[in-house]
């Protein structure tokens, strides 16, 4: 038993940064939290750090409330998005701080730093100080700050963030490798979801301090519960229409005059819906095709990423992205006609959100 | 070891944290808010004694004399009359300084030689005259000549003459005395008694009359050897007008000599006719002007220099930094004392070392000088540290946009730092206005008899022991002057935050002209040769001054060594309180989760800054005299409580802007990496800190230590450095004043190093 949110609600003025969450993460689990800016993902983390109390709700730290406790207390580090390294204190001093003010043994102390600065390879920089470092140095020195305390779980505010894009994909890996090595229940929050798809055993996606979904990353990426989850976790396009008929294992849509064949869904025939494909499912066809789930457009656009290439379409049912490898696009030019196509699973069906799809996608 | 562990252990839980917190609060509102503007609420309560006293239509005269030297003084005695030949007695006594018979004596009735004489009637013409009584005298005391209230020019009274000891010889007594240096001589008239206590003279003891002014003897033949003769001697000039001798007596007895000689005369020198409030308003109108002029001054030159300080970077930075800060370091009443000796006209003071340039004897003037040495740091400082944290980058695109050097920093830069400019000026204007020790040497140095508000204050509160009703002309002046300084400072806040600049012009030629070539160039100039001659010279003329050759011995010292001690003491105990106390009161506000509780306790902290300290002081005294909840009766605990009112808010400034500054993450992430809060205060918070706590405490040590205007103000008795210097300087004692001067500066320039160097390395 690691960490426990039960019903955990703060507002901060009018603002509400979390409402009602409840959260459990196991021993030595790693817990990405997913959200856009402003979600109340950092102020999760520092309720469960105890640096701002909950306005209601418990935590629970190894099944014990901690809600009095101090962050002293509570056997929890909390890493901020700027790391916090003391100015004034070298690589080994800042290593040493926790041993140091728990007044342990200085020869316990002095093998536990050396431990830790070997383990994240600093331990040929001790006498440097914070502004002589590197950004990854700095992001290990206090990797090795926090593990130095014996702690069991950490807390790690978008860790990544102020790393350059290369290091940032060898920390990760590395960071998600430490952490089930030395078994440490870690809560990390960002809000690049490739990161959380890559290093969680969990994925918590936070939207206006509510939990929207929780999983897998299989689980947020197949099945996301609503059209807001399956935008953000990779780009999706999008229609609205009513459930005309089900049929046997599928469900097919009206759409201004389209019909869309989709996944089965619970929702009885005539609700109004809406359904989301996600851009990499769609295929790309030159010329007119017709068939189940064909749209023709004209090509407006041709971003190349690389390995895959975006396209943008313009046609009747509205514009539409693909992302298709950049092998098959190769052929393509703007201007060209093409049609998309898309398979009957890979279209999920929504409930209608209450204020309107354009508002339920807004990542702000 | 194990104790200090213990210590903190029960100084981190929460509840003793909460508790010390509270404490801190209650202490500031209670302690140092409180008595600070207390004597606002007084004015309410005294209304009654202000309107009586201040603003009735009652008139009051300002009576000054000179200071008697005779050994067993015991009191001056002030009268006075509608009737010009009035002969002082109890029903024309107004005040009395010093002790009556029988009573203990004071210290300071001897020195106390002006006086207001207030409750007079305001149609009528009043006569002025003085008496000096001894211990041995009988209780007759010897009369001063007379003035009367428009100062001496339609009725006046010759110098009065002093009678020297008769002379036995061969039979007759021989009586002599100083010749009457009278133009308007008339004559000598000599009066005998032969009554066993004293005489008045009058009609029945008139002896003799002498019409030659240098006839200054007369000879007394077969008097009774069995009794004690008693004589005095009058000089009357050809309006009829007299003043009188000392008693001398003879006694032909073979015992000691009977002891019946009153004091020497002493000389009433000057009587003005204004009313109390005329006298304030006067006061008060000085001090702004002053204050007014000085900052602006202080604005026109300090912004070229902070600028220049900033965006030069020049090699020698640390250099002129330490420059501009000298006159923090100073004690301002050694520096007044310097900077007057060197700009003033000084009638007492003949033996200059060359380069005093002795332009004026005008008081507004040189308080405007003055204060422009006194509180250009105040300006400098801030605009620079605004200057430092503005983006240079936005007059860089100003500039790659086309914009002159002058139009960039004109209408980019100029208009950021307006807060910058609003902190510039509230303390240049606080500073000004509160200013005293400076103030009472440098004009007592060129003579003047105008004083600013301040020195009103220290004036009036220690003749305040003789004359009670001057208690309601304090309150008044205290209130007026809170009022008005936190109403200037407020308008000029205003002023600056929401004034429309002219910014929306550009004229291209012209200011590119002004970007280049010798403008720039001279403008770095001036305000360098300010700064040198303006600033610098005039503070350190006081060393020229001391080194020049004096006739003055070690022992004359002694009372600066102790007065020194004194100021020491009190700097170093007000220091440490303040740093117990300020430090966490600049933690809360600045941490506070309670951004509402903060942001009113930041505006109370700085309160004490711009009340002039005078009037805090003056203040201060009434809370403590009207309370008797905490039995404070000592002098040196209110000076002390006095100095920590004041000095507070550069701690507890310091504080807030350094944790401002600083993210709270580090403290948050000690907290996580398992340190408690005082741990987490102390081995991270604090260092990173550390330097802007040292800047505050050597700010209270030094302010503490150069303070004059609320040590008067709270007690007159208390002699520390500043005080002490300038009673020397108004008793004319200038060379030691001088020396003293010297030693006091120097020995706070160590202090500061010695503060520096114990904060520095113990952290």
């Amino acid at each position: 038993m690691g960490l426990e949110l039960r019903k955990v609600s703060k507002k901060f003025g009018d603002v509400v940064a979390l409402s009602d969450v409840s959260v459990t993460v196991g021993t030595a689990e790693y817990v990405v939290i997913l959200g856009p800016t402003g979600a109340g993902k950092t102020t999760m983390l520092r309720v469960i750090a105890g640096l701002e109390d909950p306005d209601s709700g418990d935590i629970l730290i190894d099944g014990k409330r901690a809600n009095v406790l101090g962050p002293e207390e509570r056997g929890v580090v909390y890493l901020s998005q700027t790391y916090s390294l003391f100015p004034h204190m070298n690589v080994w001093k800042n290593t040493e701080f926790g041993p140091d003010v728990r007044d342990w043994d200085p020869k316990d102390k002095e093998r536990l730093v050396t431990e830790m600065l070997n383990l994240v390879r600093l331990q040929d920089r001790t006498a440097a100080y914070p502004s002589e470092l590197s950004g990854g140095m700095r992001q290990r020195n206090a990797l090795a700050r926090a593990l130095s305390t014996n702690v069991r779980t950490l807390l790690l505010d978008e860790p990544l963030r102020a790393l350059d894009a290369r290091l940032r994909l060898n920390l990760r890996t590395e960071l998600r490798k430490m952490s089930t090595d030395l078994g440490i229940t870690s809560l990390h929050v960002t809000h690049d979801q490739e990161e959380a798809i890559t290093i969680a055993d969990k994925i918590v996606v936070l939207r206006k301090g509510e939990i929207i979904q929780m999983g897998s990353p299989e689980e947020i990426f197949n099945n996301p519960v609503s059209p807001f989850v399956m935008h953000f976790v990779g780009e999706a396009n999008f229609f609205t229409g009513r459930i005309s008929s089900k049929e046997n294992g599928g469900t097919v849509l009206k759409c201004d005059g389209l019909a869309v064949h989709a996944r089965p869904t619970g929702l009885p025939t005539g609700s109004d819906v809406c359904v989301g494909i996600k851009t990499e499912e769609c295929s790309i066809h030159p010329g007119r095709k017709e068939g189940e789930n064909s749209l023709t457009g004209r090509l407006e656009r041709i971003l190349f990423l690389g390995r895959l290439t975006s396209l943008e379409i313009s046609s009747e049912y509205g514009d539409l992205k693909a992302k298709i490898p950049s092998r098959i696009s190769a052929t393509l030019k703007e201007g060209d006609e093409v049609t998309l196509q898309f398979g009957k699973n890979q279209a999920i069906v929504f409930p209608l959100p209450e204020d309107g799809l354009e508002k339920e996608l807004e990542v702000e | 070891m194990a104790l200090g562990k213990t210590i903190l252990d029960i100084l981190s839980k929460r509840k003793a944290v909460k508790g010390w917190y509270i404490f801190i609060v209650v202490f500031f509102l209670l302690l140092i808010l409180l008595p600070t503007v207390y004597v606002l609420g007084y004015v309410v309560t005294g209304w009654g004694d202000i309107s009586t006293h201040v603003l009735s239509d009652t008139d009051s005269s300002t009576v000054e004399w000179s200071e008697s030297e005779d050994a067993d003084f015991l009191r001056y005695e002030i009268h006075a009359s509608t009737d010009p030949d009035f002969y002082p007695d109890d029903s024309t006594l107004r005040i009395v300084i010093g002790p009556r018979n029988g009573e203990v004596s004071l210290n300071r009735a001897r020195t106390t030689t002006s006086i207001i004489v207030s409750g007079l009637d305001s149609k009528e013409d009043y006569f002025f005259r003085v008496r000096v009584v001894d211990n041995s005298s009988l209780g007759l005391g010897t009369v001063s000549n007379g003035k009367s209230e428009d100062d001496g020019n339609s009725w006046h009274t010759p110098p009065p003459l002093e009678l020297f000891l008769p002379q036995n010889e061969s039979g007759s007594i021989n009586l002599s005395w100083t010749i009457s240096e009278d133009l308007d001589f008339d004559a000598y008239e000599v009066y005998y008694s032969n009554q066993t206590n004293g005489f008045v003279p009058g009609i029945g003891t008139l002896n003799e009359t002498i019409n030659t002014t240098y006839q200054n003897w007369t000879l007394f033949e077969n008097l009774n050897v069995s009794e004690v003769h008693y004589f005095r001697v009058r000089v009357i000039d050809s309006d009829g007008h007299w003043s009188e001798s000392n008693q001398q007596c003879f006694d032909f007895g073979p015992g000691p000599p009977v002891d019946c000689a009153s004091p020497r005369p002493v000389t009433l020198e000057y009587v003005n006719s204004q009313s109390t409030l005329g006298t304030i308003v006067n006061a008060v109108v000085l001090s702004f002007v002053v204050a007014v002029v000085a900052t602006l001054i202080n604005f026109v030159v300090g912004l070229p220099l902070a600028w220049y300080l900033v965006r030069k970077k020049p090699r020698w930075k640390d250099s002129l930094d330490t420059l501009i800060d000298i006159p923090l370091a100073f004690p301002t009443a050694a520096t007044g004392f310097s900077a007057a000796l060197f700009w003033g006209i000084t009638p007492d003071i003949m033996d200059k070392p060359i380069g005093a340039l002795s332009l004026t004897s005008s008081p507004t003037l040189l308080l405007i000088l003055l204060m422009v040495v006194f509180s250009f740091p105040f300006m400098v400082r801030p605009l620079a540290s605004i200057l430092e944290e503005l983006d240079v980058e936005y007059e860089t695109v100003a500039r790659t946009c086309g914009a002159s050097r002058f139009t960039a920093a004109r209408t980019i830069t100029l208009p950021m730092f307006r807060a910058g400019l609003a902190t510039a000026v509230t303390l240049c204007l606080a500073k000004c206005i509160s200013e005293t020790g400076g103030v009472m040497a440098a004009l007592a140095v060129i003579s003047s008899r105008e004083v600013n508000a301040t020195a009103l204050i220290g004036t009036w509160k220690s003749a305040s022991v003789f004359n009670s009703s001057l208690v309601a002309g304090l309150a008044f002046l205290s209130f007026l002057l809170i009022l008005l300084a936190l109403l200037l400072i407020g308008i000029a806040k205003l002023i600056i935050m929401r004034a429309k600049l002219p910014i929306k012009k550009v004229w291209p030629v012209f200011e590119r002209r002004l970007s280049r070539g010798w403008v720039p160039k001279a403008k770095d100039v001036i305000a360098f040769l300010f700064l040198i001659l303006i600033v610098l010279l005039p503070a350190f003329y006081i060393f020229g001054y001391a080194a020049m050759p004096h006739d003055v011995e070690l022992a004359d010292l002694s009372g600066l060594w102790n007065s020194m001690a004194y100021s020491f003491l009190v700097a170093g105990i007000v220091t440490v309180i303040v740093l117990v106390i300020g430090v966490p009161m600049g933690i809360l506000i600045a941490r506070s989760k309670n951004k509402k509780i903060a942001s009113v306790l930041d505006v109370l902290a700085n309160i004490p800054f711009v009340v002039p300290t005078a009037a805090l002081g003056f203040s201060l005294g009434l809370f403590w005299s009207s309370q008797d909840v905490i039995p404070v009766t000592s002098g040196v605990a209110i000076i002390i409580m006095a100095h920590i009112a004041f000095t507070y808010p550069y701690v507890v400034r310091n504080v807030v802007g350094a944790l401002q500054q600083l993210s709270p993450e580090y403290e948050e992430t000690a907290r996580t990496l398992g340190a408690k809060p005082l741990q987490a205060f102390r081995r991270v918070t604090f260092p990173l800190i550390k330097m802007s706590i040292l800047s505050g405490a050597i700010m209270t040590f030094t302010r503490s230590l150069g303070e004059t205007g609320a040590t008067l103000a709270v007690s007159p008795e208390a002699i520390t450095a500043p005080v002490y210097i300038v009673s020397l300087i108004r008793e004319g004692s200038y060379h030691i004043a001088g020396i003293a001067s010297a030693i006091l500066i120097v020995f706070s320039f160590i202090a500061i190093l010695l503060l520096r160097y114990i904060i520095k390395r113990r952290g």
